[in-house]
C-alpha cells in the first residue's frame, strides 16, 4: 500500500459538544477502493466524524488530507464538489418533491439558469435509475414510495454527483432484504469500476464481515483499533466495541423474588406489531418486576413502548392487564388503565418547560384537584406539589419556578414526580436516567425499587448497559423489531453478551 | 440552545428582582392604557365626562366579548381569524329572525355563533388543517353565508325587545356593559380556575407533553374554537341590538353586516 493509494487521512480530529467530548484525535485512513467499516456503541461517535468529513459539522482541531490535500469542509456543498457524498441515518429526502427533483436538487442549474429544462431533468434521472436496475418513476412524488426505495433515492442522489468517497451511515435500518441486496450490489460495482471509497457505519456485525475490507472500531470518542476483516472475528470486534471496566455498583440490585413467576402477570403483550418498526412482540410483566428493553439504537424499543401507552397505533396485537384485554388508544386510555410513562426527551415530551414546577405535576392529576365541575382547588394542589418537591428532593427555589431554570436532573425528577402522583400500576421507563448525574440516578433506583415493592411493575428501556444488568429481572433483547433474547437475572449476562445479542 | 435559553431568564429574573418592576413589566398594556387615558383626559375636556365614558365602554363591550374567545384560541397556540365574521353571523341572524322571535334571537345567534366555531375547530383538530389557513378560509365562507341570510341588503332593524339589551341600564350602567363584564368574569374563571384553562396553557405550551400526560388534545383545541365561535355569536348579537339604539332618529337602521371587519358601517 503506497500513499497514493490513500484517499482519505484523517490526523487528530476533535470535535467538543457542549458536556461531552465526541471526538478525542481521531486518525483515520482510507484506501482508494476499499469497504471501510465503523462500529461502535451509541455515542461513541462514529456520526460525529463522518459528519465532519461531510461538511455537516466543523472540527474543533486537526487535519483533514484528500489524495494527499489539506482539505477543510466548509459546508456540504463544499464537500460535494471534492468528491464526499454521505447518505445520512435520517431520511434526507424532501417527500414534496419529485424523485428526479431530490436527485439533481443540489445541481438544478445543470438544467436551465432560467426556466427549468423538465424533459431533460426527467431523462437524466431516468436513465441514472434504469442503469442501477432500480424500479423507480422518476416523476413520482418521493414522499409516496415506501421508505426503503426512499433510501435508494438517496443513493442515486449521492451518487449523481460522481464522489470519490461515499459514506453510509446505517442506511440498512429501513431496508428489507432485498432492497439492501440492491444497494449493496450498486455499491460493490461502483467500487470496482470507479474505484470508489466506502465509509460504512452499521451496528450489524453480520453485514460488516460480510461486504467490508477494513473495520475500525470507536470507543468513546476514539479510535480504539484498526482492522483487517480477514484478520478478526466478530467476538473480537464486540469486546473491542464494550471495553469498558463495569462502574460502581450501588445501584445493582440483589433481593429478587424468584417466584413471582407463579403469580398472575399484571400486563401481557400478544403479537404487538407495526410494520418498518417492530414484529410479533409478545410478552409477560410479572407484578414487583422490572422489565429491562434494549437494543441498538433503532432495533424497535421506541415503537413497542410507545404503541403500550396509545400514543402511537400499532397494526395488530393484544393488551391484556391483569388477564383481561383492554383497549389503549391513546395515552388518556393508558393512564386511565393505570399505566404510566416517562417519556425519553424530557424536555419536548416531558415537561412543559415554560410552566412551574407545581403546574407540571399536576398536569396529569387534574381530575384530582379538581372539583365535578373542574374548578381547580389550589389549596390541594399546592399541597400535593410540595409533597412531591419535598419528597423527590427537587432542587428549586419553591413549586412556583419555571422548570426552564431547572437542571436536567432536576427536570427528571419532575416528570417522575408526574408518574407517581398518579396511583399507576406499571411504569414505563424510557430511558430513566438519561443525561442525569450519578448521585441523581441512585436516587432513581430507590424510587424505583421502592415503587415495585409495592407489587408494581416497571418496563425500563435503556441503552445504558450496566443500568440494564444491574436493575432488571429480566432483560429483553430486541433485534430489528423483533426479540432476540430474554435473559434472566440469575443468569447474570454479561455487557458481551448483550451486545452480541443485539448485533448478532 | 438549552443553556442560553437558561442564562436569558436566570438574567431576567436577576433584572427583575424588583417586584414593583417586574409588575409593571408584565403588566405593560395596562400601564400603557392609564397613560392614553390621562393624556386624553388632560387634552379634552368633554373626554372625562360620564357620558362619553359610558358611550366607549358600550363602545368596547362588542371587542370585549369577542375577543374573550380569541384569547383562548390564542393561549392554545392558535389563531382564529375568522371572529369578525362571526360577529357578523351572529349580528345577521338576530336581524334575520329578530321579528319572529323576539329576545329569544340572542341564545339562538349565540348558538349559531358556536356552531361557526365548531366547524373551525373540526377542520382544525380532525382535518388537521392549520389554524391560521382553516380560518382564513372560514372567514371568507361565513362572509358569503351573511350574504345568504341578507340577501345582499341591508336588513332593517326593526326590534323593539332588542331596544333592551342595547339601550336599557341597570343601575345606571348599560346592559351590554354588564353582559360584557360577565363574559371577562366567565372567561376569568375558566381561565384561571377551572381545569379547562390549564388544559389550554398546558396545549398552547408543549402540545406533545400534554398528550402524553392524557390531556385529550385535539377534544380541548376543537372546544377552544367553539367557545370562541360562542362569544362571537354573542358579540354579534349586542352589536344588531346597539344600532338600534344609534338610529333612533331614523326610526330605523341598516347594516352591512357582510362587510364587519370590527366597525360599525352604516349606509
Amino acid at each position: 500500500m503506497n500513499n497514493s493509494d490513500i484517499v482519505l487521512k484523517t490526523e487528530g480530529i476533535t470535535k467538543r459538544f457542549p458536556g461531552t467530548l465526541a471526538l478525542n484525535n481521531v486518525d483515520f485512513s482510507l484506501t482508494r477502493g476499499s469497504f471501510h467499516g465503523l462500529i461502535g456503541e451509541n455515542g461513541a461517535g462514529k456520526s460525529t466524524f463522518v459528519k465532519i468529513l461531510a461538511g455537516v459539522y466543523h472540527k474543533d482541531s486537526g487535519n483533514i488530507w484528500i489524495n494527499n490535500q489539506e482539505f477543510e469542509p466548509k459546508n456540504i456543498l463544499n464537500s460535494t464538489i471534492n468528491g464526499v457524498s454521505i447518505i445520512h441515518q435520517e431520511a434526507a429526502i424532501i417527500g414534496d418533491l419529485t424523485v428526479s427533483e431530490n436527485i439533481f436538487l443540489n445541481n438544478m442549474t445543470k438544467y436551465g439558469k432560467i426556466r427549468l429544462n423538465w424533459r431533460k431533468l426527467n431523462n437524466e434521472a431516468e436513465k441514472l435509475i434504469k442503469k442501477y436496475e432500480i424500479d423507480i418513476d422518476p416523476k413520482m412524488i418521493s414522499g409516496k414510495l415506501p421508505i426503503g426505495q426512499q433510501k435508494l433515492v438517496e443513493l442515486i442522489k449521492a451518487i449523481s454527483t460522481n464522489p470519490k468517497i461515499l459514506i453510509l451511515d446505517e442506511v440498512t435500518a429501513n431496508l428489507d432484504a432485498e432492497e439492501e441486496k440492491l444497494l449493496f450490489k450498486i455499491v460493490k460495482q461502483l467500487i470496482e469500476v470507479n474505484q470508489l471509497s466506502v465509509i460504512y457505519i452499521s451496528h450489524r456485525m453480520k453485514e460488516l464481515f460480510q461486504y467490508c475490507d477494513y473495520v475500525t472500531i470507536f470507543k468513546d470518542g476514539k479510535v480504539v483499533s484498526n482492522k483487517f476483516v480477514s484478520e478478526t472475528t466478530s467476538d473480537e470486534v464486540t469486546s473491542l466495541m464494550v471495553g469498558r471496566e463495569i462502574k460502581a455498583q450501588g445501584y445493582y440490585r440483589h433481593e429478587f423474588k424468584t417466584n413471582q413467576y407463579n403469580e398472575n402477570p399484571i400486563l401481557s403483550v400478544k403479537n404487538l406489531t407495526k410494520k418498518f418498526e417492530f414484529e410479533d412482540i409478545s410478552f409477560d410483566l410479572y407484578p414487583g418486576e422490572i422489565l429491562g428493553i434494549g437494543g441498538l439504537s433503532d432495533a424497535g424499543q421506541q415503537g413497542i413502548v410507545h404503541s403500550i401507552y396509545g400514543d402511537l397505533r400499532a397494526d395488530f396485537g393484544k393488551i391484556f392487564l391483569r388477564g383481561k384485554e383492554v383497549q389503549i388508544k391513546s395515552p388518556t386510555d393508558a393512564i386511565e388503565n393505570g399505566i404510566g410513562f416517562l417519556p425519553r426527551d424530557r424536555d419536548r415530551e416531558g415537561l412543559i418547560l415554560i410552566h412551574s414546577v407545581s403546574d407540571n405535576i399536576c398536569l396529569p392529576i387534574l381530575d384530582k384537584i379538581t372539583s365535578n365541575l373542574g374548578s381547580i382547588k389550589h389549596k390541594q394542589k399546592k399541597n400535593i406539589s410540595k409533597d412531591y418537591h419535598r419528597r423527590l428532593n427537587i432542587k428549586s427555589p419553591n413549586i412556583h419556578t419555571q422548570c426552564i431554570s431547572l437542571s436536567g436532573g432536576n427536570r427528571q425528577k419532575v416528570v417522575f414526580a408526574k408518574l407517581i402522583a398518579r396511583n399507576t400500576d406499571i411504569l414505563i421507563l424510557n430511558h430513566p436516567t438519561i443525561g442525569v448525574d450519578v448521585g441523581a440516578k441512585q436516587e432513581f433506583y430507590l424510587l424505583m425499587q421502592e415503587f415495585i415493592k409495592r407489587g408494581l411493575a416497571i418496563i425500563m428501556v435503556s441503552d445504558e448497559l450496566p443500568e440494564l444488568i444491574g436493575m432488571s429481572d429480566r432483560i429483553i433483547i430486541i433485534r430489528n423489531g423483533r426479540i432476540a433474547k430474554v435473559t434472566k437475572h440469575d443468569e447474570k449476562p454479561s455487557e458481551e453478551q448483550l451486545i452480541r445479542y443485539m448485533v448478532k | 440552545m438549552g443553556k442560553k435559553l437558561e442564562e436569558i431568564f436566570k438574567n431576567r429574573e436577576n433584572t427583575t428582582h424588583k417586584k414593583w418592576l417586574y409588575f409593571a413589566k408584565s403588566n405593560f398594556y395596562l400601564f400603557a392604557f392609564f397613560v392614553v387615558f390621562l393624556v386624553f383626559s388632560i387634552a379634552c375636556q368633554r373626554f372625562l365626562t360620564a357620558k362619553n365614558l359610558t358611550l366607549i365602554l358600550v363602545q368596547a363591550s362588542v371587542m370585549m366579548i369577542a375577543s374573550m374567545g380569541v384569547t383562548f384560541v390564542i393561549l392554545a397556540g392558535s389563531i382564529d381569524l375568522s371572529i369578525g365574521s362571526i360577529i357578523g353571523i351572529g349580528a345577521a341572524t338576530t336581524a334575520a329572525l329578530g321579528p319572529a322571535m323576539g329576545l329569544w334571537v340572542i341564545p339562538v345567534a349565540t348558538l349559531v355563533g358556536a356552531l361557526c366555531g365548531l366547524f373551525n375547530g373540526i377542520l382544525f383538530s380532525k382535518g388537521r388543517i392549520p389554524s391560521f389557513m382553516a380560518t382564513l378560509a372560514s372567514m371568507t365562507i361565513l362572509r358569503g353565508l351573511v350574504y345568504i341570510i341578507t340577501k345582499g341588503v341591508a336588513l332593517p332593524i326593526t326590534l323593539p325587545h332588542l331596544r333592551i339589551i342595547g339601550v336599557g341600564k341597570l343601575v345606571g350602567v348599560p346592559i351590554s356593559v354588564l353582559v360584557a363584564l360577565g363574559v371577562v368574569v366567565l372567561s376569568y374563571y375558566l381561565c384561571h380556575l377551572n381545569k379547562f384553562g390549564v388544559m389550554v396553557a398546558a396545549i398552547g405550551g408543549n402540545e406533545k407533553t400534554s398528550a402524553l400526560s392524557g390531556i385529550k388534545v385535539n377534544k380541548i383545541k376543537a372546544l377552544v374554537f367553539v367557545l370562541s365561535g360562542l362569544f362571537g355569536g354573542l358579540a354579534g348579537a349586542v352589536t344588531a341590538s346597539r344600532i338600534r339604539y344609534r338610529d333612533r332618529y331614523y326610526n330605523m337602521c341598516c347594516f352591512r353586516w357582510n362587510s364587519y371587519d370590527g366597525r360599525d358601517r352604516r349606509d
